[in-house]
C-alpha cells in the first residue's frame, strides 16, 4: 500500500457558476431609487413584489373586486387563500362570469417552481401542492367559476371587465404573492384589456382540452376535439404593446423579444426565473449578437442553476469580456422583464426558455415603449440583482463552484481508497479543471470527477471514502445532479496491494494538473 | 307512502274501468295475504237428470205413488228397477209411503196417463213411492241438484278478512315444495280460526262480511260452506305487499269512496271492501279535508272546489307555494300525504296550490324555473316569460307582474344552486359576443 496527498479545491472548472456571496454591482448599473409601490405612468402601473413590498396580491384583489361583469383569469395553480376567496366571492355576487384557466390534469405533478430551491423534502412539497391546488379549485367551482384548462398554459394574467388587466410573473401561491421576486404590470386601458380578455376567449374556447363547470364538486371532464376557431393575431397597429405565445397561432411574444434585445445599444437587464435550452434559439442568438456588439448584459435569476442551466448561460456569454456582462443570483428570483437602455421593455410570463414559451405553449406579455416606465422595471431588476446572494463566475475554482451547489460540499482531510492502481489516471483527473462531486446512482452514491463516473462508498465518521471501481455505462448517469461537490480538500490516496480487477479501465490518461500533488 | 307514491297510486286508479277518475283522497295502508287450504268445501251442483231417472220422475207423477215393480212393469227397467227407486231415495228426489193410510187423502192422486204396463205386476206389496218437492222441481227443469265437496285452497286477507281469489297450484311438480310453511296455532291470524262459522252464513251476509257470495270465484257450484268436521290449514304468502286503497272522488259536491285492492300495479275495484267498515267514519266525510290538513301539519287556505274529480285548491304562501307545485317541469297537482291513523292508514290529499299573492307567484315561477333546466340554457329570459305563461293558465288565467330578472336570477343562484346553468347562459355573452368583431370564432 502506497499514499499519496492530493489538494483539491484550487484549480478552475470549466463553464459559468453561480457562487454564493455578494459583491458591488459594476459601474455601469447606477445606484437605483429604493423601491416605492407601484410606478404609474399614465393608464399603466409597473411594481416589483418582494417580501418587505408585496404588490401584486392587493392589486389582483383590488381589480377582482371591483369587477361588475366578468373576470378571466389564468394561473396554472392555486394555492393562495385570499384570491381564490377572492374569486369566490365574486362568482358569487356576480352569479357567475369568473372565468379561470388552471391545471386540471387529474394526474397533475405540479413542477414546484418556486418552491425548488428547497434542498429536502421536494416530494412532500409537490405533493402538499397539488392537495392544496385541488382544494382550491374544488372551492372555486362550488362557488360557480368555471374552470378549464389549456395545454402547457404557464400565462398568469387577470381581466376584469374587459376595462382593465394585469399580467404578472406571479402564480396564485403564498409564496408568490409573499416571498418571491416577482413583477406585475397593471393596465387600466380597455384597449388592451378587451385584447387580453379576447385572447384568454381563444384559448377558452378553442384550445381547451379538460374542464370542470360549476357546480358542488370538481368534475373534470374532457371537452373532447380541438375545435377549429381561427385566432386573429394581436393587431400592432392597436398599440396595445400585449405580445403572446399561443402555441403556433400567436407568436408575438417571441418577435417583440428579439425586436426588445437587438435593439439595445448600450445595456441589457434581464429578469428571469430560467434560463435554458438558448443555445440556437433566436432569443439566445439576439443575447449573443447584442453582447458581441458590446452591450452589457444583467441577467438577474434564482440561485442554483443545473448543469444544463449552467451551460445555456456559458453558450449565451460566449467569449464577451467579463466586464461586459453580470449574472447575479437571488434566491426565489421569478420577476420576469427584458429592458433595453432603459427606454423599452419587456414583462412577461414566461421564462429565457427554448422549450416552452416562444414557440409553443401559452404566455403572455406586455411591451413597455415609455422611458419612466422602463427605467422603473430596469430599476427593479437592478435592485434584485443589488441584493443578490450569489453571482456568475466563469471558469471558477473547484472550491467557489462547489460553493454554489446547495448543499455544502465536503471540505477538509478525506482519506481516498482507490482499488487498483490503473486507477491512478482517478488522480491525475482530480488535479484537472473538472467538478468533483457526488452522484446518487441506482443503488448507491457515485463519486463524478468531471465525465468519469466511480462506484464508491462514502463514511463520514472516518470521512473515507472507497473507491469500487469505475462505471461503465454512464449516459443514464450523466443526467443526473451532482447532490454535493468536494470543495477544498486534502486528499490521502490509499492504494490496495490486492483488489478485484476494476469493471473496465479507465478511459482517458491524465492531463495537465492545475492542482498539487506530493508523494509520502 | 310519498307524495309520487300517492300520484303513481292515483293514476293507477283513474285508469281502472270503472273509475270515475283521478280521486281527490286516498287511504291506503299495505296488508298482508294467506294461503288457506281447505280439506273439504261443500257446493251445491246442478246435474241433468239421467233418462231412467227422468222417465221414473215422470212415472211417479203421472200414477201420484208409485212402486219399483211399477218402474220395472211400466218402464222396462228390469232388475235395475229397485236400485233406481233407492237412488230417487236417496237424493230426496222421491219419497217412500209405508202403508196406504200414511198419506191418506192427502197423497197424489193418479193422473190420466197412456203409460201402460210392459209386463205384469208381480208383487204389489213393495214401498209406494211419491214425487217430492225437489223432485218435481228436478222433472221441471231436467236437472236435479246435489252436493260435491273439494278440497281447495283460498287466498285470503286476514286483516280485515277477505277474500282474493282461489289459488291455483302451480303445475309443476317442485311448485308445492316452495310454498311456506303451515302456521303454528297460535300463529294463526284471529280471523282463521272460526273460518267454518263465517263461510257458512248465507251468501248474502258473508259476501258483506269478507267477499264471498253464492259463488266462490270461478269454481262450480253455489258454495255452501266448510264441510261439518273437516280441516284447514293457513299458510303466509309472501309479504305484506298487497295494497288496500279507499279512493274519495269529488263528484257533484260530495265525496264518492270506493275501495282497491292488488299490487300498486295490479288494482282492482272491490266493491264487496266497504270503506265505512275498514277506517273510521271520520275519514271519509267533507271533514276529512280539515282534518288531514291540520293533522298532515299543513296551514293552508281551502277555497272552493265544483268540478268533477277536482283537487283541493289551496292557497299557498310564499314558504309553502313551491313545494305544493308537483316536482315536474309543468306545475301539478301535489299530494299532500302523511299518516292519519294508528292503524296504518296513510292518507293523501290532492291539492291545487293559488298563489295567496303576488309574492308567492313570484316564488312559484322561480321554482318552475329551476325544474326546467333545458329553457334554462337557451336564455334567461324566455325561461322566465315561458313559466310565467304557464303558471298564469295554471292558475286559471287570473294575470300577475312576472318577477323582475335580477330576482329571477338570485334565486336561482342562491336557493336553487342552477350554477353551471346560469354560467352556460352567460358564457356566450361574457366570451363570444363581446369578441366577434374582431374576428374571434363563435
Amino acid at each position: 500500500m502506497s499514499e499519496d496527498i492530493v489538494e483539491i479545491g484550487a484549480q478552475r472548472v470549466p463553464g459559468l457558476y453561480l457562487v454564493p456571496g455578494t459583491g458591488p454591482l459594476p459601474d455601469w448599473l447606477a445606484p437605483v431609487e429604493p423601491a416605492s409601490g407601484l410606478k404609474t405612468v399614465g393608464d399603466t402601473s409597473y411594481g416589483l413584489s418582494a417580501a418587505d413590498a408585496p404588490t401584486i396580491r392587493p392589486a389582483l384583489l383590488e381589480m377582482i373586486q371591483s369587477a361588475r361583469s366578468k373576470v378571466l383569469f389564468a394561473s396554472w395553480i392555486f394555492a393562495d387563500e385570499r384570491i381564490t376567496s377572492a374569486l369566490c366571492d365574486a362568482a358569487d355576487r356576480l352569479r357567475g362570469g369568473v372565468y379561470v384557466l388552471t391545471a386540471l390534469e387529474r394526474d397533475l405533478a405540479p413542477k414546484l417552481g418556486d418552491l425548488d430551491e428547497e434542498p429536502d423534502g421536494a416530494d412532500e412539497r409537490a405533493a402538499a401542492r397539488r392537495e392544496q391546488h385541488v382544494e382550491h379549485l374544488r372551492r372555486l367551482a362550488a362557488a360557480g367559476a368555471w374552470l378549464r384548462s389549456v395545454p402547457d398554459a404557464h400565462a398568469k394574467f387577470c381581466v376584469v371587465d374587459d376595462a382593465s388587466a394585469v399580467v404578472t410573473s406571479a402564480n396564485a401561491t403564498v409564496e408568490a404573492y409573499e416571498r418571491n421576486p416577482e413583477n406585475l404590470v397593471v393596465v387600466r386601458a380597455p384597449a388592451v384589456a378587451r385584447e387580453l380578455g379576447r385572447l384568454f376567449a381563444h384559448a377558452w374556447l378553442q384550445r381547451s382540452t379538460i374542464e370542470s363547470a360549476p357546480g358542488p364538486v370538481l368534475d373534470q371532464r374532457s371537452l373532447g376535439r380541438r375545435r377549429t376557431g381561427e385566432w386573429k393575431s394581436f393587431s400592432p397597429a392597436l398599440g396595445t404593446g400585449l405580445v403572446a405565445t399561443l402555441a403556433s397561432e400567436e407568436s408575438s411574444l417571441r418577435r417583440a423579444t428579439i425586436d426588445l434585445i437587438d435593439s439595445a445599444k448600450r445595456e441589457l437587464v434581464i429578469g428571469t426565473y430560467s434560463v435554458v435550452a438558448m443555445e440556437g434559439h433566436p432569443v439566445g442568438m439576439a443575447i449573443r449578437s447584442a453582447l458581441r456588439r458590446g452591450v452589457k448584459l444583467l441577467l438577474v435569476r434564482p440561485g442554483h442553476a443545473d448543469d444544463e442551466q449552467r451551460t445555456t448561460m456559458t453558450w449565451l456569454l460566449g467569449d464577451a469580456p467579463s466586464n461586459s456582462w453580470c449574472i447575479r443570483g437571488r434566491r426565489y428570483m421569478h420577476a420576469k422583464a427584458i429592458v433595453a437602455d432603459r427606454s423599452r421593455a419587456l414583462v412577461w410570463t414566461g421564462n429565457l426558455d427554448g422549450r416552452h414559451g416562444y414557440d409553443s405553449g401559452f404566455e403572455v406579455g406586455v411591451c413597455i415603449d415609455n422611458d419612466e416606465l422602463s427605467a422603473a422595471i430596469r430599476d427593479s431588476v437592478v435592485r434584485i440583482a443589488a441584493n443578490a446572494d450569489s453571482f456568475g463566475i466563469l471558469e471558477p475554482t473547484l472550491s467557489d463552484a462547489a460553493r454554489s451547489w446547495p448543499k455544502p460540499p465536503l471540505t477538509g482531510d478525506w482519506t481516498l481508497k482507490l482499488p487498483a492502481s490503473p486507477l491512478v489516471a482517478l488522480v491525475e483527473r482530480l488535479l484537472r479543471t473538472e467538478l468533483v462531486g457526488l452522484v446518487q446512482g441506482r443503488d448507491s452514491l457515485l463519486l463524478r470527477v468531471g465525465e468519469v463516473f466511480y462506484g464508491a462508498d462514502i463514511d463520514d465518521s472516518t470521512r473515507t471514502i472507497a473507491i469500487r471501481g469505475v462505471e461503465s455505462d454512464t449516459a443514464h448517469l450523466r443526467r443526473r445532479p451532482i447532490i454535493r461537490m468536494l470543495g477544498d480538500c486534502r486528499l490521502r490516496i490509499e492504494r490496495q496491494s490486492q483488489t478485484p480487477p476494476a469493471k473496465s479501465t479507465d478511459p482517458s490518461p491524465g492531463a495537465g494538473r492545475r492542482g498539487s500533488r506530493r508523494s509520502r | 307512502m310519498t307524495s309520487e307514491n300517492f300520484d303513481v297510486l292515483a293514476a293507477r286508479i283513474a285508469s281502472v274501468p270503472g273509475a270515475p277518475g283521478i280521486p281527490t283522497i286516498l287511504h291506503v295502508r299495505k296488508t298482508g295475504a294467506y294461503e288457506v287450504d281447505f280439506e273439504a268445501l261443500d257446493f251445491e251442483v246442478d246435474e241433468a237428470l239421467g233418462l231412467a231417472d227422468e222417465a221414473s220422475l215422470a212415472l211417479v207423477d203421472a200414477l201420484g205413488r208409485a212402486s219399483a215393480e211399477d218402474l220395472r212393469c211400466y218402464l222396462g227397467l228390469q232388475d235395475v228397477a229397485e236400485l233406481c227407486a233407492a237412488h230417487l231415495i236417496d237424493e230426496g228426489l222421491v219419497g217412500e209411503l209405508q202403508s196406504p193410510g200414511f198419506w191418506g187423502s192427502a197423497s197424489p192422486s193418479r193422473r190420466p196417463t197412456q203409460a201402460h204396463r210392459l209386463a205384469n205386476v208381480q208383487d204389489s206389496g213393495t214401498p209406494r213411492l211419491v214425487l217430492t218437492e225437489v223432485g218435481r222441481r228436478a222433472l221441471e227443469v231436467g236437472v236435479r241438484r246435489h252436493v260435491v265437496t273439494r278440497p281447495v285452497t283460498l287466498v285470503l286477507l286476514a286483516d280485515p278478512l277477505h277474500f282474493v281469489r282461489v289459488h291455483c297450484e302451480a303445475s309443476t311438480r317442485f311448485a308445492p315444495a316452495h310454498r311456506e310453511l303451515v302456521l303454528h296455532a297460535k300463529a294463526v291470524p284471529v280471523p282463521f280460526r272460526n273460518l267454518d262459522e263465517v263461510l257458512g252464513d248465507a251468501p248474502g251476509s258473508r259476501e258483506r262480511s269478507v267477499g264471498i257470495g253464492e259463488n266462490l270465484g270461478e269454481l262450480e257450484g253455489r258454495f255452501l260452506g266448510v264441510r261439518d268436521g273437516s280441516r284447514w290449514e293457513v299458510r303466509k304468502k309472501g309479504g305484506p305487499n298487497l295494497l288496500l286503497v279507499i279512493a274519495g272522488f269529488y263528484l257533484e259536491g260530495r265525496f264518492v269512496w270506493r275501495t282497491y285492492l292488488g299490487r300498486e300495479a295490479d288494482l282492482e275495484e272491490c266493491e264487496r271492501l266497504r270503506p265505512e267498515t275498514l277506517v273510521p267514519e271520520g275519514l271519509l266525510g267533507s271533514q276529512v279535508i280539515d282534518r288531514a290538513l291540520q293533522e298532515l301539519g299543513y296551514d293552508l287556505s281551502l277555497a272552493n272546489s265544483t268540478s268533477s274529480c277536482a283537487p283541493l285548491v289551496v292557497l299557498a304562501d310564499e314558504d309553502t307555494i313551491a313545494d305544493l307545485l308537483g316536482s315536474t317541469e309543468d306545475p301539478t297537482d301535489r299530494w299532500l300525504n302523511g299518516t292519519m291513523q294508528s292503524n296504518g292508514w296513510a292518507t293523501g290529499l290532492r291539492v291545487r296550490a293559488l298563489p295567496q299573492d303576488e309574492a308567492s307567484a313570484h316564488v312559484a315561477v322561480v321554482a318552475l324555473l329551476a325544474r326546467r333546466e333545458r329553457a334554462l340554457r337557451g336564455g334567461l329570459d324566455t325561461a322566465l316569460a315561458l313559466a310565467h305563461a304557464d303558471l298564469e293558465a295554471f292558475w286559471g288565467g287570473v294575470p300577475f307582474a312576472a318577477p323582475l330578472r335580477e330576482r329571477v336570477l338570485q334565486e336561482l343562484w342562491v336557493r336553487y344552486r342552477k350554477l353551471r346553468l346560469l354560467c352556460e347562459e352567460r358564457m356566450k355573452g361574457d366570451l363570444v359576443t363581446p369578441y366577434l368583431a374582431e374576428g374571434n370564432a363563435r
